[in-house]
C-alpha cells in the first residue's frame, strides 16, 4: 500500500523583482555580517608591525607568508588524523544516539516520557563550570584521562540539544505517515530508520554541521582532558596564538591561523548546504 | 498540538532516574574529598642520592607563543641529554587560563602535576600544605650561593619564614621605556638614573605632538603604572608602602597620606596635567600597543616588554625607573618552578628545576626570553648584546628592588575586586584620590 | 438482551485488551528510543550535578575537601552586590540577544529560501561567522569597537555621528556585547532554513490564488509553520544566552570594569580565580532555578502559539 508525500521542492520559486529585493536586502546585511570576518582576513595578512599601527592600516603588501607561517609553526599533520577520530566519531556518534532517542521522545508515548524529557532538558540548565570538577574526578578515577574517551563516548548517548532539535522536528511531520507504515506490518525501530531518518536531512545536515563546527573549534575539551601533546588536535595547537600575560596576541598569527582553522567547517558546510535547497525528498519511502 | 509538562513524572521513571543518579553522583563526590598532606611522600634531603618518584618527568609551563615556547623546549631536549639514562623530561603548554584551571583539576583529582611554573596563583597550594619544601635542594646547590645569585631577593618566596617553596630561576624588572627616535627628532639627550618624574613631565611636554586638537602622539604614558604595583613604586619611593609586608600582611596602609599622593601624582599625570592620556584616550591611542606603534615616547613598564618590542621600527631603549621625591625603588619578580608534594617525579622535578637555574643559566641569557637570576648570566656579554640600551644600568638597581607581589591565600579577591575596581576610578577620574583610597583600605581589610 | 450485552461488552472488553497490548508495546518501544538518552543522562550528567549541587553547600576551594556550611554560600549570594550586578546585566543580555537573533535569524531564513543561484553564496557569508568564532574573533570585535580608530566610530562618523566608547563607556559595554550576540545567528538562522524545508509550497501558492501579499502569507504560514522551530531557538536562546562565556570573557581580560561581568564570567572568577568552587556553586544553581522557570514558562505557553503535526497525549 503506498503512502507517498508530495514531492516538495525546496526554497520558493518567485518572481524578478521579488528576487531583486531579496538580493539587495541580504546584500546590506551581508555587509554588516561580514566586516568582522573582513577584518580578520586583513589582519590575518598584516605584519605584526602594522596590526599595531593606529589608525588601522588599508593599504598594505599582503603578507601570506603569515599563513604558510602558521603552517610551518604548528604541525597540523601531527594533530589532523586525533582531530578527525575525534569529529568523526562525535559527530556519527550525535546524528545516531539523537536521532534514535528523539523519535521515542516525540511520537510514542510511554508512561514517564515527558518527565524525562525534562530531566534530558534540565541537564543543559547547569553552567559546566561548576560540572567540570566532578566530572573531571570522575573521569579520572576510571582512567579515561589522556585518551579521547570523555570527548568521543558521551556523543554516543545523545545530546539533549540534538535530541530537542530532531525531537521538534519529529513532531512537524504528519501522523498518517507511521500509520500507513503500521499497517503495512511496520515495526517502529523500522518506521524511525526507513521513514523519518531519509525525511529529516535538512536536520541532519544542521545537526551535522553544528557538531563538526562545535567538536572542531572546541579546544578546552581536549586541553583538559588530554595531557600528552601528541594526542592534541588542532584547535589545541592553535590556542598556543591567544597570548599570556606576558607578552600580547599575536594577532596577525592568531588570526590567519584562525583562518586556516576554519577551512575544514567551511567546507563541511558547504557540503552540507544543498539540503537547504532540495527540501525533502521522497525516495526511501515505504511504497 | 498538547504541551510537554515538566512535571507529571510517573513513579517507576523517576526512581530508575534517582537510583542511577545517586549512583554516579556517590562516584563524584566520593572522588571530591580533596587530597590529604599526609598522603605525600617523605620529603627528600638533599644529601640523599635516591631518586624518589619516577624518572620520567611531564613539566607544565603556560604558552608564551611559539618563540619562547620552542626555547623551552630546546632546555628539555638539553636536559634530558646531560641527564641521559637518568631522567627523561617533556614539557607540555597550556594557554593561561586553562593552565591554572588543569592545575587545580589535577589536584582535585588528587594527582597534582609532576612540576609548574610559578605564579602568584600558586601560594594558595602552599597554604594548603600541598607544596614541597625545596629548601633542602637549593642548599646543596649553587643557588645557595650568595656571591653568585641575589640570594637575599629569594626571601618573599621563604613562605614559612626560612624554607623555599619554589625554586627560582629567572627575573623581571620595571623600567622607563622610551622611543629613541622621537628623543633624536626633538634633539633631547635620552633619559639616565638622574631623571626626575618632574624631567619626565617637562620632556613629555615638548614630546607631545598634535594635529589640531587632537593628539597624534603623547610624550608619555601611565604604563604600569596603572597596576597596582605600578603605583606603589611611588609609595615605595615616598618611604611607605600598600600594605605592611607582602607576604601575609595584618594592614593596608592605602589611607597613609603618602599613599594618597602617589594615587594623586598618577591621576594628575592623566587628569590635571594631561600629559598622559586619559583612558579613553588611551584606549584609541594604546589598546592597539601605543609605545610599539610609535605613537607614545616614554612609558613606565615591565621589563617583559622587552622581548615584544622587539620588532619595533624606531629605535628604543630603558632607563631605571624616574626618581619620585628623590628615590626610585624598582619592582621585581621571580620566576621559577613549584613541585607538589605529591609529585610523581620529586627528585627529577627538583634537577630539572635546579638545573635551569644554574648548568642552563648561560644558555638563557643566550636566548634573551627570560632575564638569568644567576648574576653571572644575568651581566654577561651574550645577555647585554641583545637587550636594550640602559638594561645594564636598570639591573644595577636589583639590590634595592622590593617584591612587586602580595601573598595571601585570597590575593587574586583583593587585587581583582577591590585594587582594580578602585584604581579604575581613579584614572577615569570618577573619585577622588582620598576616596580612591579609603575604599581600597576598607574592602581590602575586611577580605584580610 | 442480555445476551447481547455481555457479548457487547466481552468484545469491548477484546479490543481494549487488543489495545493496551499494543499501548504496552508503543512504551516498551518508547523506552528502547529513549535509552540511549536516559544513559547519557544517568552517567554522565546527573551525578556531576548532584555533587556539584551539594558542593554549593560547601567550602569547597578544590585543593582540600569540602567542609559542609549549610545554606551560607544563598545566603552570601543575597548581599552580594557583583552577584546582583551580573545577574541584571545577564537579564538584560538574555532579554535583547535572545529575540534579537531569532528575529534576524528567522528575516534571514526567510530571504534565503528562494531558487536563486546567488542564494548559495548568501547562506554561506552568513553563517560563516558562526563557523569562525572563538578567540581570535573576539579580539577582532575588540579592534573594531576601538573608540577613535575602530571601524565602527569611523563608519559613524562618516554619517556624522560621534560614536561611543563601546568598551570604555561603562554604559556601552553591555551593548557591545549584545551587538556582538545578536551577530551570531548564524546558528538561529541555519534551524529556520531547515525548518522552512518542511513547509508544503501549495500553502504559499493557496494564499496567492486568495490576493495575500508577501508580508501577509509570511505571518499566517510562515511563522505558524515555524513555531515549533521558533520554540527551540527560544528555549535553547535562553539557555545559551544566560551561559554565554567566551566573548565577555575575552574581551574583559585585562580590563577591570565590572560592565563586563556578565554571571557565567563571574562564576568562572569565582571559581578558579577564587577558589571559591562551593560558593560558585552556588551561584550556578541560582541560574539553573532561574533557567529552569524560565523554560518552564516557555514550556507551558505551548499550546497557545505552537503548531505541531503529531501531537502527542
Amino acid at each position: 500500500m503506498a503512502h507517498r508525500i508530495r514531492s516538495k521542492e525546496g526554497g520558493v520559486g518567485i518572481s524578478r523583482t521579488e528576487a531583486s529585493v531579496r538580493v539587495l536586502l541580504l546584500s546590506l546585511g551581508c555587509f554588516l555580517v561580514l566586516m568582522p570576518v573582513a577584518w580578520t582576513v586583513l589582519t590575518s595578512l598584516k605584519t605584526a608591525q602594522q596590526t599595531l599601527e593606529v589608525p588601522p592600516v588599508w593599504f598594505f603588501d599582503p603578507q601570506w607568508s603569515n599563513y604558510a607561517e602558521v603552517l610551518t609553526l604548528v604541525p597540523f599533520q601531527n594533530y589532523a588524523l586525533n582531530t578527525a577520530i575525534i569529529v568523526t566519531s562525535v559527530v556519527v556518534g550525535t546524528l545516531l544516539s539523537c536521532s534514535f532517542s528523539a523519535y521515542g521522545f516525540a511520537r510514542l508515548r510511554a508512561p514517564g516520557r515527558n518527565a524525562i524529557f525534562g530531566v534530558l532538558m534540565a541537564t543543559m540548565m547547569l553552567p559546566a563550570t561548576v560540572t567540570l570538577v566532578p566530572t573531571y574526578i570522575a573521569f579520572n578515577k576510571i582512567g579515561w584521562i589522556n585518551t579521547f574517551l570523555p570527548l568521543i563516548v558521551p556523543a554516543f548517548f545523545g545530546s539533549a540539544f540534538f535530541i530537542f532539535m530532531f525531537r521538534q522536528f519529529y513532531l512537524s511531520l504528519p501522523r498518517e505517515l507511521e500509520e500507513a507504515a503500521r499497517i503495512d506490518g511496520a515495526g517502529y525501530f523500522r518506521i524511525w530508520w526507513s521513514i523519518f531518518l531519509p525525511l529529516s536531512m535538512p536536520v541532519i545536515a544542521t545537526v551535522t554541521v553544528f557538531t563538526f563546527v562545535g567538536t572542531y573549534n572546541d579546544f578546552f575539551g581536549p586541553l583538559i582532558y588530554l595531557t600528552d601533546e601528541s594526542k592534541w588536535t588542532i584547535s589545541v595547537a592553535l590556542s598556543s596564538f591567544g597570548g599570556s600575560p606576558r607578552i600580547g596576541p599575536q594577532l596577525h598569527m592568531l588570526t590567519a591561523a584562525t583562518m586556516i582553522a576554519a577551512a575544514p567547517s567551511i567546507i563541511v558546510f558547504l557540503l552540507a548546504q544543498r539540503y537547504y535547497v532540495n527540501g525533502i525528498s521522497v525516495s526511501g519511502i515505504n511504497k | 498540538m498538547t504541551p510537554v509538562p515538566l512535571d507529571g513524572a510517573t513513579g517507576i521513571a523517576r526512581r530508575t532516574l534517582l537510583g542511577g543518579g545517586l549512583a554516579a553522583s556517590a562516584l563524584a563526590l566520593a572522588a571530591c574529598s580533596g587530597p590529604s598532606a599526609t598522603e605525600s611522600s617523605a620529603a627528600p634531603t638533599a644529601a640523599s642520592t635516591e631518586v624518589i618518584g619516577s624518572t620520567d618527568l611531564t613539566v607544565y609551563a603556560w604558552t608564551n607563543g611559539t618563540a619562547i615556547d620552542e626555547n623551552f623546549k630546546s632546555s628539555v631536549t638539553a636536559f634530558n641529554k646531560e641527564f641521559d639514562g637518568k631522567f627523561t623530561a617533556k614539557i607540555n603548554f597550556l594557554p593561561y587560563d586553562q593552565y591554572w584551571q588543569k592545575i587545580q583539576l589535577q589536584y582535585a583529582a588528587n594527582q597534582p602535576f609532576d612540576m609548574y611554573y610559578w605564579d602568584v596563583q600558586a601560594y594558595a597550594h602552599y597554604k594548603k600544605d600541598l607544596l614541597q619544601n625545596v629548601q633542602p635542594a637549593v642548599s646543596a646547590s649553587e643557588l645557595a650561593d650568595g656571591s653568585t645569585y641575589p640570594v637575599a631577593l629569594f626571601d618573599p618566596w621563604r613562605f614559612d619564614g626560612t624554607d623555599l617553596y619554589a625554586i627560582p630561576e629567572n627575573i623581571q624588572s620595571m623600567s622607563l621605556f622610551y622611543n629613541k627616535k622621537h628623543f633624536d627628532d626633538a634633539g633631547i639627550a635620552y633619559p639616565d638614573a638622574t631623571w626626575t618624574w618632574d624631567k619626565v613631565i617637562e620632556v613629555a611636554g615638548q614630546l607631545t605632538q598634535k594635529s589640531g586638537d587632537k593628539v597624534t602622539r603623547w610624550g608619555l604614558d601611565i604604563g604600569d603604572l596603572g597596576a597596582w604595583w605600578g603605583i606603589q613604586t611611588l609609595a615605595w619611593a615616598a618611604g611607605t608602602a600598600f600594605f605592611d609586608k607582602p607576604l601575609e600582611p595584618t594592614a593596608f596602609q592605602m589611607t597613609d597620606p603618602k599613599v594618597v599622593e602617589a594615587l594623586r601624582f598618577v591621576q594628575d599625570l592623566m587628569w590635571t596635567k594631561h600629559i598622559a592620556p586619559r583612558p579613553d584616550e588611551r584606549d584609541a591611542n594604546n589598546s592597539a600597543g601605543g609605545f610599539a606603534g610609535g605613537v607614545v615616547s616614554m612609558m613606565p613598564g615591565g621589563t617583559w616588554g622587552i622581548a615584544s618590542y622587539q620588532q619595533m621600527k624606531d629605535g628604543w631603549g630603558i632607563a631605571p625607573l624616574p626618581l619620585y621625591q628623590g628615590q626610585s625603588v624598582m619592582p621585581y619578580w621571580l620566576g621559577g618552578w613549584v613541585i607538589p608534594k605529591a609529585s610523581a617525579a620529586l627528585t627529577a622535578a627538583q634537577t630539572f628545576a635546579i638545573w635551569r637555574a644554574t648548568t642552563f643559566q648561560e644558555q638563557m641569557a643566550a636566548d634573551h626570553d627570560w632575564i638569568p637570576i644567576q648574576d653571572a648570566a644575568r651581566t654577561s656579554e651574550t645577555m647585554l648584546k641583545g637587550m636594550p640600551d640602559g638594561f645594564e644600568a636598570a639591573m644595577q638597581s636589583l639590590p634595592s628592588a622590593r617584591i612587586g607581589d602580595l601573598y595571601t591565600e585570597n590575593s587574586q579577591k583583593i587585587l581583582n575586586e577591590v585594587y582594580s575596581t578602585h584604581l579604575d576610578e581613579l584614572f577615569r577620574n570618577k573619585a577622588t584620590p582620598e576616596a580612591v583610597a579609603q575604599a581600597i583600605q576598607d574592602e581590602a581589610t575586611a577580605l584580610l | 438482551m442480555t445476551t447481547t450485552t455481555t457479548a457487547q461488552s466481552r468484545q469491548r472488553r477484546a479490543r481494549r485488551q487488543r489495545l493496551s497490548g499494543l499501548r504496552r508495546r508503543e512504551a516498551l518501544w518508547c523506552y528502547i528510543f529513549m535509552t540511549p538518552a536516559v544513559l547519557g543522562v544517568l552517567v554522565f550528567a546527573i551525578g556531576p550535578m548532584i555533587a556539584s549541587l551539594w558542593l554549593s553547600f560547601t567550602d569547597y576551594d578544590m585543593l582540600s575537601s569540602p567542609e559542609f556550611i549549610g545554606l551560607k554560600n544563598y545566603t552570601k549570594l543575597v548581599s552580594d552586590k557583583l552577584f546582583w550586578h551580573s545577574l541584571r546585566i545577564t537579564m538584560l543580555y538574555a532579554v535583547v540577544v535572545v529575540p534579537g537573533s531569532m528575529l534576524a535569524g528567522l528575516v534571514v531564513a526567510i530571504l534565503l529560501n528562494a531558487k536563486l543561484p546567488v542564494m548559495g553564496f548568501f547562506r554561506s557569508a552568513y553563517y560563516l561567522p558562526s563557523v569562525i568564532g572563538g578567540v581570535a574573533v573576539a579580539r577582532v570585535w575588540g579592534m573594531l569597537y576601538n573608540t577613535d580608530h575602530g571601524l565602527f566610530n569611523l563608519i559613524l562618523g562618516l554619517f556624522g555621528i560621534d560614536g561611543p566608547g563601546w568598551l570604555t563607556d561603562e554604559n556601552w559595554v553591555i551593548w557591545s556585547l549584545i551587538f556582538m550576540g545578536v551577530w551570531g545567528f548564524g546558528g538561529t538562522m541555519l534551524i529556520y532554513l531547515a525548518g522552512l524545508q518542511g513547509i508544503p509550497k501549495e500553502l504559499y501558492e493557496a494564499a496567492e490564488v486568495d490576493g495575500a501579499g508577501k508580508l501577509r502569507q509570511h505571518l499566517s504560514i510562515t511563522v505558524p509553520m515555524l513555531s515549533g522551530v521558533t520554540f527551540f531557538n527560544l528555549v535553547m536562546g535562553i539557555i545559551g544566552a544566560l551561559q554565554v562565556f567566551a566573548e565577555p570573557f575575552v574581551l574583559a581580560n585585562g580590563n577591570p570594569s565590572n560592565a563586563f561581568l556578565l554571571l557565567p564570567v563571574y562564576l568562572y572568577r569565582v571559581a578558579f580565580d577564587y577558589l571559591e568552587m562551593g560558593y560558585a556553586s552556588a551561584i550556578a544553581w541560582v541560574v539553573f532555578a532561574i533557567t529552569l522557570v524560565l523554560t518552564a514558562l516557555v514550556f507551558r505557553s505551548l499550546p497557545l502559539w505552537v503548531h505541531t503535526e503529531a501531537g502527542d497525549d
